[in-house]
């Protein structure tokens, strides 16, 4: 019944009735002074309606949280820039931060937070490594950075042991699963489990390698900073930056 | 959520024009919305002639109106034109000393669908059933009939309904529950009489 009441919808005048009724209407209109918009008349009009409809609660409230996702991702490429001794430093941190919270998988979130860490490592090592900047009226700051060097550095070596021992974890899970899966059914066929257990353990190693590949040379940038060798130090930093990525 | 809001942002835009005196508005509202309010206009009248007759008076009358009136109650240009197309249709009522439901003597006999896609024996058929089911929505009540074009026809919101005639939308949602229940014994009748 419903469908046979909107098929009624077809039923509509003739084109030539309406034509001749559209002249007949302007005309009439025409005599009641009527006028041309203004460019700026009619530009009020759309912004004044868009703020209205758009100022609805519930697409006020969307757009808002839109913006905020939005600036908090986009802002982080344009804040990466910011270094140590610079004022937009802390807003590129907090970016970093709201950009950590947006990623789920753990072990993504843990390799992201060691390669801010680096970088933020590696920026504190350029700035030092600046005549200018670096001079005893900047004492106070060169202090306070060097202190700063040292905490980033130190969350680098803590992640890269979370992200090493996790990856040993998954590693001796998947082999548990095919032990006790292969224990007394090798006539069943069982034995096809074994590639998997080749591949994860591969992965593990790898991940150990880069793991304490990157021990190394956060050692040896460490050693380098303290022999205020900052260019080697930052040089370091971007290798494990690329070993992490 | 996006189109509906972009639509209802369009027709703000026009109907804030049309407040303006902006001519082409007026044809944008005109060609936007003439084929409706003729449809409208030949539910409740029952004659092609006078809802012709009759949709030019209302977009005159909205045209006047919006000049000359603020439109704080109106929430969309369409429920406005509708406001305004039921109150010219009781005026045309009152006018002519006529009751508002119509007798089938009074309806056109013949309806026209075009469609040229379908073979002809479905077209028959087709419309057959368009000519019981405008048969039977003539004989509902005015208030019946009304809240049904507006709903299933003319797909107009429970808000726009209640915007024009000034009732809550749970008393909309009942009145259309009556009317499809009594359009509904209306086509059962009609069947049980066939079956006959």
């Amino acid at each position: 019944m419903l469908q046979k009441l909107n098929s009624l919808k077809e039923i509509r005048p003739d084109d030539a009735w309406k034509q001749s009724q559209r002249d007949l209407l302007l005309t009439q209109i025409s005599n009641s002074a009527p006028k041309e918009l203004s460019a700026w008349s009619d530009f009020y009009i759309v912004f004044k309606n868009s703020l209205k409809t758009f100022s609805q609660p519930a697409v006020a409230f969307a757009s808002f949280v839109c913006l905020l996702f939005a600036s908090a991702v986009f802002s982080h490429s344009w804040l990466s820039s910011a270094k140590p001794n610079e004022v937009m430093y802390q807003a590129r941190v907090i970016s970093e931060k709201v950009k950590l919270n947006t990623v789920i998988d753990k072990d993504a979130r843990e390799k992201l937070e060691v390669q801010f860490a680096a970088e933020h490592a590696a920026d504190i090592a350029t700035v030092l490594s600046d005549p200018e900047f670096n001079t005893p009226a900047n004492e106070t700051q060169i202090a306070k950075l060097s202190q700063n060097f040292n905490k980033e550095l130190e969350t680098v070596k803590t992640r890269l042991t979370t992200i090493s021992s996790n990856s040993n974890v998954a590693s001796l899970e998947k082999d548990g699963e095919v032990m006790s899966a292969s224990d007394g059914k090798e006539d069943q066929g069982i034995e096809l489990f074994i590639p998997p257990v080749v591949s994860t353990t591969s992965t593990s190693t790898a991940t150990s390698t880069v793991a304490s590949t990157s021990q190394e040379i956060i050692n040896q940038a460490q050693s380098s900073f303290e022999k205020k060798d900052y260019q080697k130090a930052v040089e370091g930093l971007k290798a494990i930056d690329e070993l992490i990525k | 959520m996006s189109d509906s809001l972009i639509s209802k942002l369009r027709e703000n835009n026009n109907l804030s024009r049309l407040k303006s005196g902006d001519r082409e508005a007026f044809i944008k509202a005109y060609d936007d919305f003439a084929d409706d309010l003729y449809r409208f206009a030949y539910f409740k009248l029952g004659s092609e002639e006078e809802a012709k007759d009759l949709v030019s008076v209302i977009f005159l009358k909205t045209w006047n109106y919006i000049q000359t009136n603020s439109l704080k109650d109106s929430k969309t240009l369409r429920a406005l034109l509708y406001k305004i197309a039921r109150n010219a249709i009781i005026d045309h009522y009152r006018d002519k000393g006529l009751s508002s439901s119509i007798s089938l003597e009074d309806a056109p006999q013949a309806l026209e669908v075009p469609d040229d896609s379908q073979n002809q024996e479905d077209l028959i058929d087709q419309k057959a059933d368009l000519e019981l089911i405008r048969e039977k929505l003539m004989l509902l009540k005015d208030e019946y009939r009304e809240v049904i074009i507006w709903r299933f026809i003319e797909d107009l919101s429970m808000d726009e309904i209640a915007n024009i005639t000034g009732k809550k939308k749970g008393n909309i949602r009942v009145l259309l529950h009556r009317a499809l229940t009594a359009l509904k014994e209306l086509l059962e009748d009609e069947e049980d009489k066939t079956e006959l």
